[in-house]
């Protein structure tokens, strides 16, 4: 079965990511550029969409996600935004997986008993609801936030830290700290 | 099957070098080379102190089997990841912290988005699922995705 077009970048963008992996660059260069493609026509169709309004999204197992698409029209899904309104319509967004998805995919991958899926769920679950504090902090205090000090994010997890140096061990998977990179 | 030294953890004690058959594991690039390298030899990996000498495999076995409704959902997940992750792109660059955040918000969307990915059956380039997409990407109109979907379907 092959699934949506929007999948496909982060798809192909681990697909480089295990190939460099293996130690075959030339491979994983190919799957970065593919990667990077099918994201900008990924959304240059979104963009086309929303401008003819139609509303014919592919949607997900998950029954929920009706909801999620009217969402999709929100400000902030296409074209540009103000900052506080993306990060508005992100953090609406991450509250809806945290209220649905997790908690049901938690449990099918219970069920199935995939310890795999598990704790990718479960660290999951951990970097949204950090994230979602992250954003609520942005928008109570604005940019002093950020004033004196910088994000990393984990490599591993994609846990977001802030403060003025990676810390020494990753608080959600334990990665140490040079599996952090600044964000600039 | 070939040596390979992560440099990270390498100590420079030269133990590899004295055990190396072939002298792949001395050259000018502080890599092993690869040609030289005697098909799962592994002299280097167990004489190595600090363990930075690993065996990088050419078959990989096949991925365990994914339960097909878990690994819809996870790609729903993805999904939803996808959207959030081209969100933060959208923000306005009108405030540095805010463009910042949602810089952050981008890379970590695709982290999540590329374990989503791991787990629901396309962990390795070489699994059925990765070369079903391939196959079907190398069939689209648009040709910069189908000569590279093809060019990797050849690797």
């Amino acid at each position: 079965m092959i699934p949506s077009p929007k999948t496909f970048p982060a798809i192909l963008s681990n697909l480089a990511k295990a190939t460099e992996k293996q130690q075959r660059e030339d491979t994983a260069q190919l799957f970065r550029q593919l990667s990077e493609i099918t994201r900008t026509r990924t959304e240059s169709a979104a963009v086309n969409e929303s401008a003819a309004g139609t509303r014919t999204r592919a949607g997900t197992r998950i029954e929920n996600k009706v909801e999620n698409d009217a969402k999709n029209e929100a400000p902030g899904a296409t074209g540009e935004g103000s900052a506080e309104a993306s990060l508005t319509a992100v953090r609406e967004r991450i509250t809806q997986d945290l209220e649905n998805q997790y908690p049901q995919i938690q449990k099918l991958a219970e069920s199935a008993n995939d310890r795999g899926a598990q704790r990718a769920l479960k660290w999951a679950q951990k970097v949204t609801t950090l994230q979602k504090s992250l954003i609520d902090r942005y928008l109570l205090k604005g940019e002093e936030l950020l004033a004196d000090s910088s994000l990393f994010v984990c490599e591993a997890c994609g846990f977001i830290f802030l403060g003025k140096t990676a810390p020494e061990i990753c608080p959600v998977c334990k990665a140490p700290a040079k599996r952090f990179s600044k964000v600039s | 099957m070939y040596a390979s030294r992560n440099i990270d953890l390498c100590t420079k004690d030269c133990l590899c070098l004295f055990v190396c058959p072939t002298g792949a594991t001395d050259t000018e690039t502080g890599q092993i080379d690869k040609n030289l390298c005697l098909d799962g030899c592994r002299l280097c990996v167990d004489a190595c102190p600090s363990h930075a000498i690993y065996l990088v495999m050419s078959n990989y076995a096949d991925p365990k089997h994914k339960d097909e409704t878990l690994a819809g959902a996870l790609m729903g997940l993805l999904e939803s990841k996808a959207d959030q992750e081209a969100v933060a792109r959208s923000a306005a660059a009108e405030n540095p912290g805010a463009q910042k955040l949602a810089r952050a918000l981008q890379k970590s969307m695709r982290i999540l988005a590329e374990d989503c990915a791991r787990e629901g059956g396309f962990m390795l380039p070489q699994s059925a699922a990765s070369q079903a997409l391939l196959a079907e990407l190398a069939q689209t109109e648009d040709q910069q995705i189908q000569e590279l979907a093809v060019k990797l379907l050849e690797k």
